[in-house]
């Protein structure tokens, strides 16, 4: 069974391109605050020759310095001969992963990195913050796909209790 | 976040008041405190207003008439609050508690207080969703559209995560809350919540701008050496919804919704739609907690529908 799960010390063979954000979830722990991103992980790392995708939950623990900014702008324009466009695609996707050490001691001797998600949808769109680690996991079996999405009739719901 | 200054009666006199939905608690002056007696509060409180940290170690019954509308609250007394935009001296600052059970909505826009919805009579612990609309009442199941919007408050209501729905043609903004379906005052000046785990839906969004940003947050301090102000938690302030003017939304019936954040503060979500509503996922249990316990909270799953609404369990 090709399970996936990665954590952080994998991050160099990581590549979140393409990659389709669902859902975004805040949750309070014992102790901190985790970030939870329902996405379709491409895995092509891990089968270079063919493109497999998987539901996935990503998960950033230990949250800090948390900033979200998605922002598809104005978008209803008055055009003949249709007389409105919406270029509001209700996509959210990552464009670029990265990952940045911090130069404050602080975070350092806590053991913080600092974590930017990129986004071609919406345009310009970022979630950065600094987190202690992540994870991705699948949440069913990798299946081979020729599209960058999965049928969303298809996908396991993200289960967010609060 | 709403704020609108007025001249109010205090027994007769006119005193300068902020009514502000973005301060929790309602602060009096000690100069108009004082010539109504204040009583000692066990411990000092501390609060920042204008920038400063203030502590207060009384408290005064403010009565006083908004637009001819006796109201009543307790308030926290402080040596000063500030001065409004023009310099002129604050001398009360009405708070969202005592605002959201007199019914008083500041219109910015407009500089003027909205008391459309002051109570006429007080009714305590009826049947749940005595404050939501008629409508949701009649079913027993917290249900509210946009047709009910002057009588939402989303103030202090926690969200839980955000999702985009993508249906056929329109592509809809699911928001997991807690929602407060009423607000009780005790005897004891706390309150009672009836908390409601429910889901928000925006239908058929355009525009949509979200911006929550806590800024950077972890500080030396010693002794501890660094502190975190992110607590994690999405908590809404304010909810308006406002006209377009560009007949192209008018004509195809989207208005203009904002959803502004304490936490983390000065965050907003903002978006056109074609309508919202909010339904409950389950039974709303009274609490002095603005929340649900995360245990007992019905998950919010969102299930495709071809050409329908989604399905919330």
């Amino acid at each position: 069974m090709n399970e996936l799960e990665i954590g952080s010390s994998a991050f160099d063979q990581l590549l979140l391109h393409d990659v389709p954000v669902y859902a975004l979830s805040v949750q309070r722990q014992e102790c901190g605050v985790n970030l939870v991103l329902d996405i379709d992980y491409a895995a092509w790392n891990r089968f270079p020759n063919d493109h497999y995708e998987v539901p996935a939950t990503l998960t950033f623990v230990d949250v800090v310095d948390l900033q979200i900014h998605l922002d598809w702008g104005a978008s209803l324009r008055r055009e003949e001969p249709y007389g409105v466009i919406s270029n509001f695609s209700g996509q959210v996707m990552i464009y670029d992963f990265r990952r940045f050490a911090y130069t404050d001691p602080v975070y350092i001797e806590r053991g913080y990195l600092r974590y930017e998600l990129d986004f071609s949808e919406p345009l310009d769109g970022r979630i950065g913050l600094g987190a202690k680690d992540f994870t991705i996991v699948g949440r069913q079996e990798l299946a081979r796909s020729e599209h960058l999405t999965l049928d969303p009739d298809q996908r396991p719901p993200l289960m967010r209790g609060g | 976040m709403g704020r609108v200054c007025e001249l109010i009666k205090v027994d007769g006199r006119e005193c300068w008041a902020l009514f502000d939905t973005g301060v929790r608690s309602t602060y009096v002056v000690n100069t108009v405190a004082d010539k109504h007696g204040t009583v000692q509060t066990p411990h000092p409180i501390r609060t920042v207003l204008s920038g400063s940290v203030k502590e207060a170690t009384r408290t005064a019954l403010l009565q006083a008439e908004v637009q001819g509308h006796l109201v009543s609250t307790q308030a926290l007394v402080v040596d000063e609050i500030g001065n409004d935009e023009d310099g002129r001296r604050i001398e009360i600052l009405f708070g969202a508690l005592a605002m959201r059970q007199w019914g008083i909505h500041p219109v910015p826009d407009e500089d003027r207080l909205d008391l459309s919805h002051y109570p006429e009579e007080f009714a305590e612990f009826l049947p749940a969703w005595f404050d939501t609309p008629a409508a949701a009442r009649q079913t027993g199941k917290l249900e509210i559209d946009s047709s009910a919007f002057d009588q939402v408050s989303l103030h202090e209501v926690r969200v839980y995560s955000f999702l985009l729905q993508r249906q056929e043609f329109e592509i809809n903004l699911v928001l997991d809350i807690d929602y407060l379906a009423e607000w009780s005052l005790l005897p004891d000046n706390r309150f009672e919540f009836l908390v409601v785990p429910a889901t928000l839906t925006f239908l058929d969004v355009v525009d949509l701008q979200i911006h929550l940003d806590g800024g950077p947050s972890l500080r030396r301090e010693e002794p501890e050496r660094a502190i975190s102000s992110l607590s994690g938690e999405l908590e809404v302030s304010d909810f308006r919804r406002f006209a377009y003017t560009d007949p192209v939304y008018i004509e195809r019936s989207y208005l203009h919704y904002e959803l502004d954040f304490w936490e983390p503060q000065g965050g907003r979500i903002s978006l056109g739609a074609t309508d919202f509503r909010i339904v409950g996922r389950q039974e709303g249990v009274r609490s002095d907690r603005q929340t649900f316990d995360p245990a007992r909270r019905a998950p919010l799953t969102i299930v495709r529908q071809r050409r329908s609404e989604p399905d919330e369990h």
